[in-house]
């Protein structure tokens, strides 16, 4: 048995998988305490059955996002070596920031030692004032962490709370979003300890192990509760992921489509190009800051069943407001659910009568109003997925191999899902001439791919063999190699890395989705070689397609 | 998100999968830490700085710059014309205003490249700037473009293919040709006999810091722009000028890079040379980036910087005083300068040039001749000999006047192919190509 549970903007949808077929599944209201109302719901929905043949519970919060939305932070102490490069006062997120002098290159090779014993001084300052967590970053750490490191060595006398290390947060370039991810991971360091906490009590009082206990990632894959304490940060926006995955595994196969996910408040958009969901180049982007958080890249529109559609101005607008909003004035406004049902609606109904007094206000009939209202509609949730589409085919290309030969992203097919999905059908398949598809189970889709959701992860390894080294950032490597060290050795290597440190059963599992090998030439000599190589663990689904 | 100050455009083609050989200097790993800078830098996320994926380039382009012998086909390669289609990518985003300005880091680079191109040369076989300038004046009809070329190497193709065209200023700043490939680009080189002055040529010597090209850009460069009023300005932004430069001897920095660029403000930067791909490449780009974009560069210096040890002798700074002045003094007698050389040469202006073909170890013999014309720049004809192809090559000008049209096109017809491997009609003014082969 495995078991879902996904917390949108409007419900709390639950699931409940048992060989590969859907037993149970339950919408429940979201209340004004969000882990109370996390909490509840999993105590009405997990029964004592379930529970006796349990293979996981897999959540998919938003409790960190929210924190993050509401500014409802930690105090955080940054030490930034920033190096050389753009001017680092944007850098600035933290509530008291101090830039290290030092620099690593883009090789990873120490350019200037790191100065620690002003590092002491600022901790010495955090403290005083109050701080309890530290954030740590320092450019082309990933490339080597040796400073991070030092810096994290003198901190550990002053007893902070909590420390982040950037390094550790992803194996991927790219410093201000390094700095970010270091501080937010930080600074929801309280909110997701508390809910931790409330989890923690609740398998204990159900007797669930807490191996069991998964929490879905932004990028679809599941990580165990207890691994993911000193990184909150990858608890958050897993809502998008949920959908975009549970549309993919709920249809039928398809190489190229689109996964539109229409719910109360808004309607999420994810790509599957070639056969996979696509990813943020770099991470999500929280709040006003850009991270390096591995995501599926979505897009998403401030327009759901239950947004309201009103006339400004003698234009219609639509949402991003919801009918939750205006409970007291329910009378003045439709929502697109009842515009979407009004062919269905009684003559006589309150529905009919609201859109009516809209209608008449821009002298049009019912039905004209209801169609203009829907291709507005249409062309909100239109928009969205041709930036997308126009996004992917703008990635970076670095190689004439793949210019010429690389295939341009075209979706075959819409995968809709979320609750209005049926009413939203047949409009989006006339106004957009593609074939929608709304597979079963529509109504509770992300919460089966929360549920469903598999082990993701991508790895990269950078092997210099002038300096006869060898980083894996994700596995925390830094190690020596030969000077003789091949492209083919490197492959081998990380593979096997993979294989003895994480997931993965076995080799199959393992996929190099990218390998270099350059020649490093100095004084017109070959002296080296740059290797760098990409794998990914390839993503398994329950198969789920009854 | 982050904010620029100018919305930039950037083509970044590593190439990450070509080379000339195994060792060469023009290699895979060229531009492999720049773009780790880059990406470490965050530049993806500003706002207004946008990435696009090139394109390649039609062969109308390349026919319309150069003629290609034996044929495009047999010595162009696809990351030649994947590099010359950025260009044209770059310019197409700038011209269209989607971008305030552009940038395209590529490879291979061109400006070695001639009208005439048998192969490489300098690692350059087709001219990324000179076809894109055909472009631009083809599609956008734009009139007077500026190319400064601040390669170390002497920008000789460039120089070549619009010698004797007065709507492309041409200047260059390298070091001196008497130490330093391709050998040429000294002071009395100013145009062919229609564009006199129009070729500008700043030899500098050997060890000139930043203060030497600072120098040059504040009192020639900028004020020849001011006075020539172009509607674009080019930027051949070759980046071996470095001071960890293997292939040169000069003396300049990251932070003098990021200065010019701020000072020149062109429209389009295209990449040249610069082999210091990792103590130089990653730092210079970085500059000249922030600089395009109007993003404060005091914080982008090389780890091992140290102006006190890059600092130009006396000798080297009062000379490059004495050599502004001199070419600001051709620039300034541009008009009697050309009146005397028409009077000496009533009918053709003739130069006989042999040009090296480093790269592949031959040489080409070229006779031009110029037609004095006084209603247009005039008929250009060319008879080269080289790998024993001769062609004789024929360019009515894209200003052309009647006559000089109708000359071109009779000499064509009436030449018999007999000696010649190749006759080659190249038609700027109704953009097409003509030619006859043995």
């Amino acid at each position: 048995m495995i078991i879902g549970l996904d917390v949108g903007g409007t419900t709390i949808d639950t699931v409940a998988i048992e060989n590969g077929k859907v037993v149970a599944f339950k919408k429940f209201e979201r209340g004004r305490s969000l882990i109370n109302s996390v909490l509840e719901s999993l105590n009405q929905f997990v029964s004592k059955e379930m529970i006796s043949n349990l293979e996981r519970i897999t959540l998919s919060t938003t409790v960190t996002t929210n924190a993050i939305v509401q500014n409802n932070l930690d105090k955080v102490g940054m030490i930034i070596e920033n190096g050389i490069g753009a001017n680092p006062e944007f850098l600035m997120c933290g509530d008291m920031n101090f830039f290290a002098d030092g620099y690593i290159n883009n090789r990873g090779i120490e350019a200037k030692p790191v100065n620690i014993e002003s590092v002491k001084n600022a901790l010495q300052s955090f403290k005083r004032e109050g701080i309890e967590i530290l954030g740590i970053v320092g450019k082309f750490s990933v490339r080597n962490p040796k400073h991070e490191l030092a810096i994290y060595e003198a901190a550990k006398e002053y007893n902070f709370k909590f420390i982040s290390v950037g390094y550790k947060l992803s194996g991927k370039l790219n410093f201000p979003r390094r700095v970010f991810s270091t501080y937010l991971n930080c600074a929801v360091y309280s909110t997701f300890n508390m809910f931790y906490k409330s989890i923690l009590t609740f398998s204990q009082e159900r007797k669930i192990p807490l191996e069991k206990i998964f929490i879905q990632k932004p990028d679809g894959g599941i990580v165990n509760l207890q691994d993911i304490e000193n990184f909150p940060i990858f608890s958050i926006l897993s809502g998008p992921a949920a959908s975009a995955q549970g549309g993919f595994v709920l249809s039928n196969f398809a190489k190229n489509a689109i996964v539109i996910d229409i719910g109360g408040t808004t309607t999420d958009i994810a790509f599957l190009s070639d056969g996979n969901l696509v990813l943020e180049p770099y991470g999500a982007k929280i709040g006003k800051y850009p991270t390096l958080v591995r995501a599926i890249y979505s897009r998403s529109v401030g327009l759901g069943a239950e947004s309201i559609v009103k006339i400004v101005d003698d234009t219609i607008k639509i949402g991003p407001e919801t009918k939750r909003w205006h409970e007291q004035d329910k009378n003045e406004f439709a929502t697109l659910h009842d515009v979407l049902q009004f062919s269905s609606s009684h003559p006589g109904s309150p529905v009919n009568a609201r859109l009516k007094s809209l209608s008449s206000q821009l002298n049009m009939s019912q039905e004209d109003f209801c169609k203009l209202v829907i291709s507005r509609a249409v062309a909100m949730i239109e928009e969205k997925m041709k930036e997308g589409i126009e996004y992917i085919n703008n990635l970076p290309i670095y190689t004439i191999n793949k210019l010429l030969y690389g295939e341009k992203f075209a979706p075959q097919k819409i995968i809709l899902i979320g609750g209005p999905a049926q009413l939203l059908k047949p409009h989006l398949e006339n106004e957009l001439k593609i074939k929608v598809e709304v597979p079963k189970h529509y109504m509770v889709a992300n919460a089966i791919g929360c549920a469903i959701g598999s082990i993701s992860k991508e790895y990269n390894l950078v092997a210099d063999t002038i300096q006869g080294k060898m980083v894996i950032p994700e596995l925390n490597i830094y190690q020596s190699i030969p000077a003789d060290f091949t492209i083919d050795q490197a492959k081998k290597v990380l593979i096997e890395k993979v294989l003895e440190y994480s997931e993965a059963k076995n080799k199959e599992d393992v996929e190099i989705v990218d390998e270099h090998s350059f020649n490093m030439i100095r004084s017109f000599k070959f002296c080296g070689r740059m290797i760098r190589i990409k794998a990914q663990l390839k993503p398994k689904f329950l198969n789920l397609r009854d | 998100m982050l904010k620029a100050k100018n919305s930039l455009g950037l083509i970044l083609f590593p190439a990450f999968d070509w080379r000339i050989s195994p060792t060469h200097p023009e290699r895979e790993e060229r531009l492999l830490y720049t773009i780790d800078q880059i990406e470490e830098e965050g530049l993806f996320d500003y706002e207004n700085i946008k990435i696009y994926n090139p394109e390649m380039i039609e062969s109308k382009y390349i026919e319309m710059t150069h003629f290609c012998i034996p044929a495009i086909s047999s010595i162009v390669t696809v990351s030649h014309k994947i590099a010359a289609g950025s260009a044209i990518t770059i310019a197409k985003k700038v011209l269209s205003k989607e971008v305030e300005k552009g940038f395209a880091l590529i490879r291979p680079p061109g400006h070695h490249a001639h009208r005439i191109t048998y192969g490489d040369k300098g690692f350059c076989i087709i001219n990324n700037e000179a076809i894109m300038v055909e472009y631009l004046r083809k599609e956008y009809k734009i009139k007077k473009i500026a190319i400064i070329d601040t390669d170390c190497h002497h920008g000789d193709g460039t120089q070549d293919i619009f010698w004797n065209d007065k709507d492309v200023l041409f200047i260059s700043l390298h070091q001196d040709g008497t130490t330093l490939y391709p050998g040429t680009g000294f002071t009395d080189e100013i145009g062919g006999p229609s564009a006199i002055g129009y070729t500008l040529n700043l030899p500098l010597p050997p060890y000139t810091s930043d203060e030497g090209f600072l120098y040059c850009l504040d009192n020639l460069i900028i004020p020849v722009l001011e006075e020539f009023k172009p509607d674009i300005i080019i930027n051949s932004a070759g980046q071996d000028n470095h001071y960890s430069d293997p292939l040169t001897n000069m003396n300049f920095s990251a932070q003098g890079y990021a200065k010019l660029t701020e000072k020149l403000s062109p429209n389009i930067s295209v990449l040249e040379g610069g082999y210091s791909i990792e103590s130089a490449l990653p730092y210079v780009n970085l500059g000249i980036i922030f600089a395009l974009a109007g993003i404060d560069y005091s914080n982008i210096k090389e780890p091992d910087y140290n102006p006190e040890k890059l600092k130009q002798s006396q000798r080297i700074t009062d000379y490059i005083k004495r050599l502004c002045e001199h070419v600001y003094s051709i620039w300034k007698s541009k008009e009697e300068s050309e009146y005397k050389i028409k009077m000496a040469n009533q009918d053709y202006y003739v130069r006989k040039k042999s040009i090296y073909y480093d790269t592949m170890g031959f040489r080409e013999n070229q006779l031009e001749k110029i037609k004095i014309c006084k209603k247009c720049s005039g008929l250009i004809l060319i008879d080269s000999l080289c790998l024993g192809y001769r062609v004789l090559a024929i360019v009515i000008p894209h200003d052309a006047c009647n006559d000089c049209e109708n000359e071109g096109h009779k000499l064509f017809e009436n030449t018999e192919v007999g000696d010649y491997s190749h006759i080659l009609l190249q038609d700027k003014k109704s953009f097409e190509l003509f030619r006859k082969t043995s």
